[in-house]
């Protein structure tokens, strides 16, 4: 067990130095090495282009699959991912509206673009958790189906909006794709507080989590308060993807698949399984955005496409060789 | 005493090359000196250099580009490594869409320039601006104002034709077929239209318009016009006969006098789509092709 989780934490280490040796334009590693000591021709690529992109790229892999695991767990459900409960098409609705309200303001607004995709990324996701609601308690079933109704109705605003609005919207297709392009130091410390602060909260959380996915009367009778324990999960989740998705759009496929991946290799445990996630997330989504980057240089494939094109045939092969059932 | 003067002297010198403007998107830019290392961030920005015989300042061009340079990808999202790399002293966008990209070029320090023309008087105003960009506001001027005759004159041609005389002009984007749904066209307020007008045109879609003057158009609306000449576009040389012949045959259009009479025109859609100077030379073109070269 702690062999394997050296062995990924090895790979992550690696995974950040060969993202920030690679890139669209070619460096000589002993110049990457040099930039590190003292300020060459290449520091600002490195520095201000490269190295944030790469640390986001970690970051948010690590964080959609925290957020992934805990939702997993909490809900009984393989097919959650953090997206649930709206928070894409949420924030969808809030870029779509940013980039309009910028070419109506003035350009300078487009720094906004991140502010208003969270907020609504909290809004929808607050809606389908209030919709759910039954007597002081979230049913599971409710709350995926509210997920599904708030995800429909943003989505269909959105079209609106685009039709209504009837201007150039080019980046809002980016946006939709999920790209690292243009990260700078600016992205940084929102996502990784919150990445952090959830993957600690719930690994804390784990013995709870873990009679949860026992089930909700078992839970409860271990002695787990179930309704406050979900709210806190789902709230502190909601807000951890919003600061993600508000940065990068929409990178699918990753809170989904990563924490199958780490239940097969760490086991159900999710004290375990939690930190696990995020350093098999981050792995994974720095290499999908190494492939991004490098591939087609100078152009850039989206991330979405290659985390599925890298993350279908690798878990297909975790699932061939442990055999077990999901 | 002597050492001061050579100061001074210097200073001039180095402040003696600053320009400011403000570009077409309403920023106010500071050069400190003619730019020698420029990245054209569109197919357009390269067209204007190309005209004002800029082109040995190019030192990159997006993958979309005919110009031969190093290639920086894509127009949007910018690849904010590869243009480091190149260590520009400017970089130039075209149009609305690549503003966002403006952001992140001046939180990376590096000078850029929107350029955003959408009328024949806009190229014009670009090329002088381009001309005080690149220190060279004489000659862009001179050009200008030739360029402006030249239409002028086409023009001026096309006011005396009665409105009763004029063509009815279709301009579609897309050929209609089993797979092609909508049919876009250029409106009121698009350079197309403004074209087609000043070559004498009546563009069936002048009172109608979109974004950027573009609108889709629905096919019972054209065949309703029955426009008396169809220019279409194409997206790769050498198959302007197909599109001919693939509007020929098809069947809604059957009776629309453009196609009775075989006056469909197929143009690349570089030639038309660009608003920039070479583009303004399709006015006599559209002139020789609606009313012969009389």
């Amino acid at each position: 067990m702690a062999k394997k989780f050296l062995i990924a934490s090895v790979l992550l280490l690696s995974a950040l130095l060969l993202g920030i040796c690679l890139g669209s334009v070619h460096i000589p590693i002993a110049e990457v090495l040099r930039s590190i000591v003292e300020k060459t021709r290449w520091s600002q690529i490195l520095w201000n282009v490269r190295f944030p992109r790469v640390l986001l790229s970690v970051i948010a892999g690590a964080g959609l699959s925290v957020v992934g695991n805990a939702f997993q767990g909490l809900l009984k459900n393989p097919l959650v991912d953090p997206y649930l409960l709206g928070i894409s098409s949420g924030a969808s609705f809030g870029a779509v509206v940013a980039i309009f309200l910028a070419e109506v303001l003035n350009a300078s607004f487009l720094r906004e673009v991140p502010t208003l995709t969270f907020v609504f990324g909290i809004v929808a996701a607050l809606l389908a958790l209030i919709l759910a609601r039954r007597q002081n308690t979230v049913p599971v079933t409710e709350l995926i189906l509210s997920g599904v109704l708030i995800n429909i109705l943003f989505s269909a605003a959105t079209v609106l909006f685009v039709m209504l609005a009837k201007r150039n919207i080019t980046h809002v297709y980016m946006w939709l794709f999920g790209t690292f392009s243009g990260t700078g130091w600016r992205d940084i410390p929102v996502p990784l507080l919150s990445v952090a602060g959830f993957t600690i909260l719930t690994s804390g959380l784990g013995m709870r989590l873990n009679a949860m996915s026992l089930g909700e009367t078992e839970a409860m009778t271990s002695g787990v308060e179930v309704e406050r324990l979900k709210m806190l999960v789902y709230i502190t989740g909601t807000f951890t993807t919003a600061a993600i998705v508000s940065r990068t759009g929409m990178i699918g496929f990753v809170g989904l698949i990563v924490p199958h991946m780490a239940r097969r290799i760490f086991g159900n445990d999710h004290r375990i399984s939690i930190p696990t996630s995020a350093v098999l997330g981050g792995l994974l989504l720095c290499m999908c955005d190494v492939i991004s980057r490098t591939a087609l240089s100078p152009s850039e494939i989206p991330v979405g496409v290659i985390t599925a094109f890298v993350g279908a045939p690798v878990m297909f092969v975790l699932l061939r060789r442990s055999g077990r059932s999901v | 005493m002597k050492k001061l003067l050579l100061l001074v002297v210097l200073m001039l010198s180095v402040f003696a090359f600053t320009v400011t403007f403000v570009d077409d998107a309403g920023r106010i830019v500071s050069l400190e000196r003619s730019p020698e290392r420029v990245i054209c961030a569109a197919p357009a920005a390269t067209k204007f250099l190309e005209y004002l015989g800029l082109t040995d300042r190019i030192v990159g061009v997006t993958n979309w580009d005919t110009f031969e340079s190093e290639r920086i990808g894509d127009l949007y999202p910018l690849n904010m490594e590869k243009i480091l790399s190149l260590n520009p002293d400017l970089v130039i966008l075209f149009g609305g869409f690549q503003l966002p990209e403006v952001t992140k070029l001046e939180e990376m320090n590096i000078p850029s320039l929107v350029l955003n023309a959408n009328s024949v008087k806009g190229v014009l105003d670009d090329l002088v601006l381009l001309g005080v960009v690149f220190d060279i506001g004489k000659k862009a001027k001179e050009r200008a104002q030739k360029l402006e005759q030249y239409y002028l004159e086409i023009a001026k041609k096309a006011y005396n034709i009665p409105y009763s005389e004029r063509v009815r002009v279709a301009f579609i984007s897309d050929v209609p077929g089993p797979d092609v749904k909508e049919i876009w066209t250029g409106g009121q307020g698009s350079f197309i239209n403004e074209l087609i007008t000043l070559a004498g045109g009546v563009n069936i879609a002048s009172g109608l318009t979109g974004p950027n003057g573009y609108l889709p158009l629905s096919i019972e609306y054209i065949v309703s016009q029955d426009p008396d000449i169809i220019i279409a576009t194409t997206y790769s040389y050498g198959t302007e006969q197909q599109i001919v012949e693939k509007l020929k045959e098809y069947a809604p259009f059957s009776d629309i006098k453009a196609v009775k009479n075989s006056r469909i025109y197929v143009f690349h859609v570089d030639e038309v789509s660009l608003p920039v100077p070479q583009t303004i030379s399709l006015v006599e073109r559209f002139y020789n092709i609606f009313y012969g070269e009389k």
